[in-house]
């Protein structure tokens, strides 16, 4: 689960597809019977885009985990194992207050690929209500198929004089993450950050 | 990342903004090893990478990246996505792998024969000195034949990953022989 093995990847998209299957079936047959309804329709259309698009995602991209470090000391301060790649929600992350106290801090994560892409890039914004704070913007290049990636970014802290307090950040800084194989936005990823 | 930041201090005279290192060598040579040793972290839960590891470090608008790619034979093809833009190769070798030093001299022969890494310059980490079986540095550069290089500058150096041995040295090598111009 922590480092989700590339051979055990397979059977994990072959339920995704089953359940994909399934869900399309049941839509044909909602639509197909008597009871057929627009708005039914509509919601459906809109289940089934989704559905395709998780399917995309997996098979290009898959986040399986993903940490902050105090990098003076190498020491992790947040570790999550859960994917927070999913488009269609908020996530939400807590994290020790210490942070905000450390002189350089880094950001890693870990993601998968099936298929290769040529192009992939990020585009990373620290937003504090709404407002850029900071940007990363990162060109990965090709991605080998079938292989499992860390990205690690080291960022300097701003002076102590210039830092806003974390009751003052608490809730109010989100970290939304664009990734794109080209011009192709593949997902959106957004985590607020709440610290505690 | 305190040795990685250190390399971005020293390169601030150095006109240009990005900093590239490509780190490459046989599979368990110990890449992500002195990768995770560079940022200061745990070295002792390194698992074989299926792909890369970067590290990134910004520090007044300069900016250093370094790539460590996959050393399994069958990632191997993949290495030359990588080789663009690089400004210093490191290439990781394990001194007790006696069995296949002559496939890592190999692979470095073709390294250095292409057009993409054409004159960037070279530095050979010969780790894993620690090991009882591990063949001293002037040994590796011999089986490498290191000293018929003629067409960049290199340097071979002696490590142990695993606690640090020797990286340091090697990085001031590196911040020696930064490119002024790409």
């Amino acid at each position: 689960m922590f480092n989700r093995n590339l051979d055990d990847l397979h059977p994990y998209i072959s339920e995704k597809i089953s359940h994909f299957c399934m869900n399309l079936f049941t839509a044909f047959y909602v639509m197909t019977s008597s009871h057929y309804h627009s708005a039914v329709y509509t919601n459906i259309q809109i289940y089934i885009l989704f559905l395709f698009q998780d399917y995309f995602l997996y098979k290009h991209y898959n986040r399986n985990w993903m940490n902050l470090r105090d990098a003076d000391t190498g020491k992790i301060l947040w570790q999550n194992n859960e994917d927070m790649s999913s488009p269609h929600v908020e996530h939400e992350a807590r994290v020790p207050k210490r942070i905000l106290k450390c002189r350089v801090v880094s950001r890693e994560m870990n993601f998968s690929s099936i298929e290769s892409m040529d192009k992939f890039r990020i585009e990373q914004k620290v937003l504090f209500k709404g407002r850029c704070l900071e940007e990363w913007f990162f060109e990965f290049g090709y991605v080998i198929p079938s292989s499992t990636n860390t990205w690690q970014s080291v960022i300097e802290s701003a002076p102590e004089s210039q830092m806003m307090p974390a009751n003052v950040l608490n809730g109010n800084v989100v970290i939304e993450t664009k990734f794109f194989d080209g011009d192709l936005l593949i997902t959106t990823s957004r985590v607020r950050l709440f610290y505690v | 990342m305190m040795g990685l930041l250190n390399i971005l201090k020293k390169l601030r005279s150095s006109p240009d903004k990005e900093l590239r290192l490509l780190l490459l060598g046989l599979d368990n040579a110990g890449k992500t090893t002195l990768l995770k040793q560079l940022a200061s972290e745990d070295v002792n839960h390194v698992t074989p990478t299926a792909g890369f590891n970067i590290k990134s470090v910004l520090s007044n608008g300069f900016k250093l990246n370094v790539w460590d790619i996959g050393g399994q034979r069958k990632i191997r093809p993949y290495w030359r996505n990588y080789f663009e833009n690089t400004d210093i190769l490191i290439y990781v070798v394990d001194c007790s792998d006696h069995q296949r030093l002559e496939e890592t001299g190999q692979e470095l022969a073709e390294l250095l024969e292409d057009e993409k890494l054409r004159g960037v310059a070279l530095l050979v980490y010969a780790n894993k000195q620690d090991l009882a079986t591990a063949l001293p540095a002037s040994e590796i550069a011999q089986h490498l034949g290191l000293h018929l290089i003629r067409d960049r500058t290199w340097q071979i150096q002696a490590c142990v990953a695993t606690d640090g041995t020797g990286v340091k040295e090697g990085m001031e090598w590196v911040c020696k022989n930064i490119p002024t111009k790409k």
